[in-house]
Parts: C-alpha cells; structure tokens; sequence
C-alpha cells in the first residue's frame, strides 16, 4: 500500500472507531423498555405463559 | 522460514501451509457451528400462531365493515365468533364490503389464527364475498359495543394480521416497517398488553366507533401507554381512545 | 503481469479454499435454523422466511467482520496471507448473502402493499429524529449499497483501469459500509432481542476490526528517520540480510524501498505492488524473481520488469555496500530501468 494511503487508511479508523462505538453505546443506553403492566384488568387476560 | 514455505496463490501450498490450512479451517468450521448455535438460541420467543394459505374454504356468517371489516360466524360448537377480514397483502377489505354488510354472506379465503383470535384472509378478486340467499341473521346480528371500564395501559400497537400468526415475530422494531404498512393498508390495528406475570392480551383499537388508519402511525411499534375505554363487541375487546391519548414511555 | 480478464483466475488453492467457505457458509445457515426452530418455546416458531432473513443477516456481519481482520493480521503473521490472497471471493460471497437478507427484508417486510417496497423502506419508519426509534433498515441499505460497488469493480479489470490508487480508495468504502453495517445492528436487532450477549459479539466484532486496524496502521507509520550518509539510506549489515528476503526501508519522501538479496547479489525495487499495492518487501524470491506475498505478482530483481509476457514494471533504485552494510539511494529509477545489482563480497 502506498503511503498516502496508509495515512489515509489510518485517519479514516480513527474517525470511524469513534463513531461506531458511539453507536453503540448510545444505541444499548436508549434500548425501548418493555411496555409492561403492573397487573392486567382480569377481563382481558387470554394468553398466560 | 525455508524457500519451500513461501505461500504464493498460483502454486501448490507448502506442505507447512497445508497442514496449517486443515487445522484452520477445522477450527473456523468448530467456530462457525458455535456461533450459528449460540446466536440463533438465544432469540426471543416470536409466539405461536399460523396463516394455512394452502386451504381455501368459505365461511357464512353476518358481515360489517365498521369498525373494520369482520365476519360473525358460528364455531364448530355453535357459539358466534368474530372474524376480522384481509386481503391475501397488507390491505383491509372493509371498504368493498358496502352493500353487503349486515347481510348473510359467504366468505371465501384462507384462516390465521393465533389462539381464540382468527383473521379470515379473503381470496384476490371480486368473488371472496356473495350474499348468502339462503341464510338468516339469527344470532349473528353484530352487537352494540358494550362499555366495560376506563383503562390506561401500556403495550405495543401492532397489526392484527401478522401477530395472529401471518409473520413469527409480529412485534417490535424489526417489524416495525410491516406493521405499519398493514395499518397504512387498513388492516385492523391492535394493542398488545402484557402484565409482570406474563399474561396477555390484544385489544382491536378503534376511535369511537370507527376504524383508525394513517393517523396511528407514528405509534406502530413503540412502547407506549393508552388511555380509553374497554368494550366488549361480542367475543372481541375493543380500546375505543383517540391518537390524542396515546403517549410514548 | 498483466494475463487476459477471465472472470477468475482460478487455481488449486482458490478450489479448495471456495469449497471450504462453501461448506462453513451452508454449516452456518442450516446450523442457524435448525437451532432456532428448536430452541423457541413449544407450539412457537420463526416463520421460515424470517428465519432465512435472520440467517443471513447474522452471518453477513460475522463474515465482513472476519474479512476486515484478515488484511490487519497478515500484516501482523505469515500465517494469514493465504487468506488475502483469497479475500476476494469472501468479500463477493459476503455482499450475495447481504442482498439474499436485504431482499427477503423488501419482499416481506416491505412488499405486498400499494405502497412501493423502496418508498416503504425510507418512509414507514419516519422517526429519523430518535435514536431507539431510528430507521435502522435505511442504514443496512447503505452497506449494501458499498458492498455493492465494491462487489461489481472487485475484478482486476477495474483495478487495472481505475489504477490501483483509486482503486484502493474506492475499495476502502468498504469500512464505511461496516461502522453502518454496526450501526444498523445496533439500532436494529440491538433494540429488540434481549440478550446480552447480542451487544456482546457486536462489540467483540468492532473491536476487533478497529484495534487491528489502528495498530497495524501505527505499526507500518512508524521507523522512518534513517540515517542519511551523502544521500544514502542505511539499510542494514549484509550479514543480516536473509537470502531470498527483503528489508523495507521507508524514505522521508517517496515510497517505501524493498532491498532483496538473492545469494550474493543485493538490490533494491519499489514496495509497492503494481497490482493492488501489496507489500513486496514482505515477499521473497521464487525462481530469481521477486514475489508479492499477496497474490503472487512477479518482477525481475535486475530491472523491475514482470517476466514476458507480462509488462508490469516497478520502480529501481541504485544499490551500494561499504564495509559491510548496505545503502539504497532513495531517488527511484523509471519503472523498469536496469540497475545493476551490488555484489556482496566485492570491493567497491
């Protein structure tokens, strides 16, 4: 590889390293929490596990 | 390293190499069989339910277009059931029930059916529905909504289509596109609830009465917690509550 | 050496190693499908298009994963050069893996509806603004896309008229295309499946290919003030030069320089590869010739000329030995100027 591009190749990671840890990161911290009831109206209840 | 064990592409390997390369791939296949395990085990449970397109039958029964199209029909054992309709895509077939509705009429498709909940899949074309000359409303006559209680739950909005078995897994992020496509279609949405002890339930939404449609979109998918009334509409359970009373957690 | 463009140039070693990343790919697939059909709770199951869908995704991020190490750790090992060699056929059958999840994800997700399935793609999740709630498909449609580009210019018919600088260039799409292959993961099956262990092998397999990179990279940046006598490098004692290698020394400006020696003969030619920039200086002599560790490429110590009929040509360099150490002048020579070689054991 020629320089210019191992540099570039270099420059290029460390740019993205950053950023796909980031993502990550940030992607675990806003996980969806499940929409869970307290205790169902016992109406409703069908489907137990 | 001997000239002999240079690696070079176009020639044959070095013996070194050879036995290098068997102790490798040995290693990646163990690997690869590992992790194919490994990740495929620990998948969420997706639900039970199933879409049999392969068997096409006809249904009698009493159909509606409001909220959605449905079709009241007697089980095996003589109790009235209700049907929702869909198109063999992700469309409601509500609006080409018109005349029909509230008539006796043969339906013609294939069933989805995820426990007590059934979904009638309609064959393509315009012979999916007839009237049924020789039949009678009887017991069939669809019901007035009955008001149960004031609730505020959380849960999912998904189609009802796919959760009653048409795709396995039906809910989330990764299927959120699809529900929302199904809905945007006019397939009848629903709220999925679930409690800390594992109990669930699904509840058709409707907005007094109507069916909802694009409006609900920016909900499909998302956690969120609704405030409506709970109604009883013959052996289904509606949410009647407007897109104003619906929040994301 | 240049040869005609067949649409791969197959040999014993490409057989095996394709048969072998056939079989680990259909070990993977079945081995995923089987597992996950039998490990849901009794009376569920994946639909089985999901499952092929979920099959292929997990293997294209496991397999491009793999892919991005191998340049790094043949850099690091021997060892690891045949799979450079074969890296090709691994990055093309990544890319077809790729699309079969992408297509599957169009066809079902996306498709039986009025609304068109590329218009679906961008519009049926519209909260670009949230991050748990993000679009994670468009961003897998953005890999694809690069895999794509790298997939159809992946033959040297492109590296040969692109010229291998551009061609390295474009081809370093490719670690674009993995941080949103990574973010796509994140953001997509990251924010449904529970288990920890998902974040787990998404995090090994960064890691992985970023500290490679990084390190090498700072490696091959590194050693490059030589001491400089009238304008000529030192290389090294002739005594520890090993015949038929090379040391690499890499010059304040300009390329870095491979000085072979081949018996008593010392000379000196370009590092870089004229086929896709390949460290030659890592490669040694095969029948008089210099060989490029990474596919095999030929060129004549003497001048820098691929051996007819091939009429690749590298860059000379004048060679000379004084007292036992050896020098390279670093002003290059035309590509395929002849240079007489330094003898070894002759005054001079």
């Amino acid at each position: 590889m020629k320089r210019a591009h191992r540099k570039s190749h270099l420059l290029l990671w460390l740019v993205l390293g950053p950023v796909m840890f980031a993502t990550i990161i940030l992607a675990v911290l806003n996980r969806p929490a499940a929409p869970v009831n307290d205790a169902l109206p016992d109406a409703l209840i069908e489907e137990a596990n | 390293m001997s000239k002999d064990d240079f690696f070079i592409g176009w020639a044959e390997p070095p013996k070194v190499d050879r036995r290098f390369f068997l102790g490798t791939g040995l290693g990646l296949m163990a690997g690869t069989a590992a992790t194919a395990a490994g990740v495929a085990a620990l998948q969420r449970p997706v639900g039970p339910g199933d879409w049999n397109m392969g068997e096409i039958r006809e249904w009698r029964g009493i159909a509606t277009a409001e909220p959605y199209g449905m079709l009241r029909t007697l089980d095996l054992d003589g109790t009235p059931r209700t049907a929702l309709l869909g198109c063999q895509g992700k469309c409601g077939v509500s609006a080409k029930i018109g005349a029909l509705a509230g008539k006796p009429v043969i339906v013609k498709g294939s069933l989805i059916q995820r426990g007590p909940h059934t979904m009638i899949a309609v064959v393509d074309g315009l012979d999916w529905i007839r009237e049924d000359t020789g039949g009678t409303i009887g017991d069939l006559a669809f019901p007035s909504p009955e008001p149960l209680f004031e609730a505020t739950l959380n849960g999912e909005i998904l189609d009802s289509k796919c959760w009653f078995g048409a795709m396995r897994p039906s809910e989330g992020k990764v299927h959120k596109s699809c529900a929302s496509l199904c809905i945007r279609g006019g397939i009848p949405p629903a709220f999925y609830v679930k409690d800390r002890k594992d109990q669930k339930a699904l509840i058709i939404m409707t907005p007094g009465g109507y069916g909802h449609n694009k409006d609900l979109l920016p909900f499909v998918a998302d956690p969120v917690a609704i405030t409506g009334q709970i109604q009883r509409f013959g052996d289904l359970f509606l949410l009647d509550a407007p897109v104003s009373a619906i929040n994301r957690i | 050496m240049s040869h005609d463009y067949k649409a791969v140039q197959w040999t014993p070693f490409k057989k095996r190693f394709d048969l072998w990343m056939l079989a680990g790919i259909i070990l993977y697939l079945i081995g995923f499908i089987v597992v996950g059909e039998v490990t849901q709770p009794p009376g569920e199951s994946i639909h089985p298009v999901q499952a092929v869908m979920r099959a292929t995704g997990t293997l294209a991020f496991l397999l491009l994963t793999f892919i991005l190490c191998i340049g790094p750790l043949a850099r690091m090992t021997d060892r690891f050069k045949p799979f450079l060699y074969n890296r090709r056929h691994l990055g093309v059958t990544t890319f077809l893996i790729g699309l079969i999840h992408a297509a599957l994800v169009m066809m079902w997700y996306h498709g039986f509806s009025e609304t068109n399935p590329f218009v679906s793609l961008f519009i049926s999740n519209p909260r670009y603004e949230s991050l748990s709630g993000f679009p994670f498909e468009v961003l897998g449609f953005g890999a694809l896309l690069i895999m794509f580009l790298m997939a159809a210019t992946s033959h040297d018919f492109w590296n040969a008229n692109l010229g291998p600088g551009v061609w390295k260039a474009l081809h370093m799409g490719v670690y674009v295309a993995y941080a949103l292959l990574i973010a796509h993961v994140a953001l997509g099956a990251i924010q449904f499946e529970k288990s920890p262990a998902y974040v787990g092998l998404l995090v090994a397999g960064a890691t992985s290919v970023f500290a490679l990179h990084v390190g090498t990279g700072m490696m091959t940046l590194r050693g490059r003030d030589r001491p400089e006598t009238d304008g000529w490098l030192k290389v090294a004692n002739v005594t520890d030069m090993e015949d038929a290698r090379a040391k690499i020394v890499r010059p304040a400006k300009g390329e870095a320089i491979a000085i072979f020696r081949d018996g008593d003969k010392v000379s000196a030619v370009s590092n870089v590869c004229r086929h896709q920039g390949g460290p030659l200086g890592e490669g040694r002599i095969v029948d008089g010739c210099i060989t490029c560790p990474w596919h095999g490429f030929q060129y004549r110590m003497e001048d820098g000329q691929s051996p007819p009929p091939f009429t690749e040509k590298i860059a000379t360099y004048a060679t000379r030995i004084i007292d036992g150490v050896v020098y390279v002048n670093p002003e290059p020579n035309v590509p395929g100027t002849p240079q007489t070689p330094s003898q070894i054991g002759a005054t001079s």
